[in-house]
């Protein structure tokens, strides 16, 4: 905690190696966030270059009381959110025309994750938005369910249910899948 | 196993998805830029007091008066704290790396730690000691190389590929390369600077060791302590550079040293260590994060190094016919273990057609004309060639050696003359292709082809590209004259002069409205057209 204070004033200060240190210490955290709630690595690395472009261009405004993590994965949150809005407005085109192929594409090697990794967020991708975050955020962004409450407007209890009802789900897909 | 109780623990410890060295430079050089950018724009202040930033917080303020406390009771030093001059020391030592090339370490380890595989189980008690010796380099383009070999095991980095070569089991592990082609401030020679972090740690315990001679070198020795390890460091009193370092664990109320290394600087790296090539007896195991698809290649490219063990260099450049037919995917540049890190020579594979490789290759889109018969060539070679050829050498020099060559003739085209309104450009990631893509959908018109930053030349070429797939040169042709840089500046990205995220594809009559109506959405481009005569190069037998 001290030294993310540290960080954060010497951010603050306009330091390039504290902005350095706080990307390397959180960007996996926050791709982590970003993959869970977005299952698209094209989209998730969109989110994460955007909500770390504006932390470093908010230096001279930064305020920050609370913790950086909770703060950086809030963010990654909000506009996570808006792409998925964004997303279920667009109407996809279905398209008639032949099948032409494309040229070989390279496989995408621009996040790394395990097999488990994989079908862990395969699992999650399938609950409801709203349960899915408060499980991401409750486990990977370390939040109390005060803090979620908060960000999502509603009360704990509604937090704490939807936790409840989100692990049932997750459970039971992850016990159908998992053979070992 | 089931996963039945254990939900919670498994995601929190499970699931994690880390970023490609591509992926975190890519977001660092903006993020920095950014940051960059926002300092120019804004007058710089003095910077705020961190007490009042740290004493704002209830908890801070409890946890900094501690922290201060222990600090004056034990002498401890945190990361930019200043109390024993330990940051001085590591600054000091840090900037004495600056004017390194080389680290050879030598000396003694109880504790084999492969650092990637796991096919190892070496109990940590052991008392035996293992000969260590590990070479650290630059390689002329600024990018590091690992050869640490410790008892059996011998990793070596290539810069694609970690290898771990179990000599007693003749086991080869082959995981990506853990060196980060990043930014000038992420740390090199890692195996130092792991221990110079070391005193960046928090609640570590420094204590003076006084001095020593090593080496005919007068050392001044720190010893950072925290919990049951400690790591003795002597550091060269003149240059500041680490001569020797001594690592021990508490063991059954007694100090036990199981490591050391004595350090030399700036020599050369032995040949066969530089150019190691991993032992092709070997069972493999790949890790996770590798993709299989690719390890043939990998394994060409290393025999292609080989090669040229015993044969000559090219000059310039050098076409070789592969010996077998069997496909592989491939991508490039091809890095030669060995070869490319001193000449600079890599292999681009050309593994299809004439065509295929000339729709690639030749850079002036829309302008190439070639007959079908010699499109149907089919090519199974690599070209060995370096980045100081351009596109258009390579392709001659892959015709030439086929008996073909390019000729000029001038034609009555029809071009578009791309026009810009001068709006602002939206930030290129939220430029997307007209048309969604499903997943595993085929591509059709207006769908994204490649996701990437692209520069408007590149719409512009994509476009002539997909228009003329069947290289007639008889489709439209663009003109840029929207003043719209495509070449990054010196020193930057470029993704500083991106403009979209999308490459759509653009095949067939019906993408043409699609294409004109996206260029003026997105980007206030318009195109007038008109007949011009413009260069065709077509493709013939040498006469």
């Amino acid at each position: 905690m001290i030294e993310d204070e540290l960080l954060k004033w010497r951010f603050k200060c306009g330091s390039r190696e504290a902005l350095s240190r706080i990307y390397e210490k959180y960007l996996n955290n926050l791709l982590t966030l970003a993959m869970a709630l977005l299952n698209d690595t094209g989209a998730a690395e969109d989110v994460v270059h955007d909500v770390f472009v504006s932390f470093a261009k908010s230096a001279e405004s930064f305020k920050l009381r609370g913790s950086l993590k909770s703060y950086l994965g809030t963010c990654v949150i909000n506009r996570a959110r808006d792409r998925i809005r964004t997303k279920q407005r667009q109407s996809t085109r279905p398209d008639k025309t032949d099948l032409i192929s494309s040229e070989k594409n390279e496989p995408d090697q621009s996040v790394i994750y395990s097999e488990e990794s994989r079908r862990l967020n395969h699992a999650i991708a399938q609950l409801p938005d709203q349960q899915r975050e408060v499980i991401i955020l409750r486990l990977k962004g370390e939040m109390k369910f005060k803090e979620i409450a908060t960000l999502q407007g509603v009360s704990i209890s509604t937090i704490q249910g939807r936790y409840r009802y989100g692990l049932d789900k997750l459970r039971s897909l992850l016990d159908g899948e998992v053979e070992k | 196993m089931k996963l039945t109780n254990n939900t919670e623990k498994t995601i929190r410890n499970k699931l994690n998805f880390a970023a490609s060295a591509e992926m975190r430079e890519r977001i660092l050089t903006d993020v920095i830029n950014a940051q960059k950018d926002s300092r120019k724009a804004k007058s710089a202040l003095a910077g705020p007091n961190i007490w009042s930033i740290i004493m704002k917080s209830p908890i801070t303020k409890l946890a900094a008066a501690a922290v201060v406390i222990i600090a004056a009771m034990f002498g401890i030093s945190y990361f930019g704290g200043s109390i024993d001059g330990t940051s001085a020391v590591y600054a000091a030592a840090m900037k004495a790396m600056q004017n390194v090339n080389t680290v050879h370490i030598s000396g003694w380890t109880t504790r084999l730690r492969p650092k990637y595989s796991t096919v190892l189980d070496e109990p940590s008690a052991s008392l035996k000691q293992y000969p260590l010796e590990i070479w650290e380099w630059m390689t002329e383009n600024g990018e590091s190389r690992i050869y640490d070999r410790q008892g059996f095991i011998t990793e070596w980095d290539d810069g694609e590929r970690n290898y771990e070569y179990y000599e007693d089991k003749d086991l080869l592990y082959i995981s990506k390369s853990a060196i980060h082609r990043v930014a000038k401030d992420i740390q090199h020679f890692q195996s130092i600077t792991t221990h110079l972090n070391k005193l960046k740690d928090k609640g570590i315990n420094v204590a003076d060791l006084g001095t020593r001679i090593i080496d005919n070198k007068q050392a001044k020795g720190l010893r950072i302590e925290r919990g049951n390890k400690r790591e003795d460091i002597w550091l060269d009193s003149q240059t500041s550079l680490m001569l020797e370092n001594n690592a021990y664990i508490f063991e059954k109320g007694q100090w036990r040293q199981w490591r050391h290394g004595a350090l030399t600087y700036n020599q050369n790296v032995p040949t066969d260590i530089r150019a190691y090539v991993p032992s092709e007896t070997a069972k493999i195991e790949y890790s996770w994060n590798i993709d299989p698809r690719f390890e043939k290649w990998h394994l060409h490219l290393r025999k292609i190094a080989a090669y040229y063990q015993k044969h000559p260099l090219p000059e310039t450049m050098e076409l070789l016919p592969r010996q077998s037919n069997e496909e592989m995917d491939a991508h490039y540049p091809g890095r030669l273990p060995g070869i490319t890190d001193t000449t600079r020579l890599w292999a681009l594979p050309i593994q299809s057609s004439l065509g295929d490789f000339l729709r690639r290759n030749f850079q002036s889109r829309g302008s190439l004309r070639i007959h079908e018969d010699l499109q149907e060539i089919k090519l199974n070679h690599d070209l060995i060639t370096s980045n100081k050829f351009t596109p258009r050498q390579r392709v001659d020099f892959v015709l030439d050696n086929l008996g073909l060559e390019i000729i000029e003739i001038v034609e009555d085209r029809n071009v578009w003359i791309a026009h810009y309104d001068g709006r602002p450009l939206k930030p290129w990631r939220q430029v997307k292709a007209p048309v969604a893509k499903p997943p595993r959908s085929p591509l059709h018109p207006g769908m994204d082809s490649t996701s990437s930053p692209h520069s408007i030349k590149h719409l512009f070429d994509s476009l002539a590209y997909w228009q003329d797939y069947d290289l007639n040169a008889d489709k439209t042709i663009i003109i840029d004259q929207t003043g719209i840089p495509s070449e990054p500046k010196e020193g930057h990205s470029r993704e500083s002069v991106a403009v979209s995220s999308a490459s759509p594809f653009w095949s067939g009559d019906e993408s043409i409205e699609i294409a004109k109506k996206w260029f003026k959405e997105q980007f206030g481009i318009t195109f007038t057209e008109e007949s011009r005569s413009m260069t065709v190069y077509v493709v013939r037998r040498r006469q």
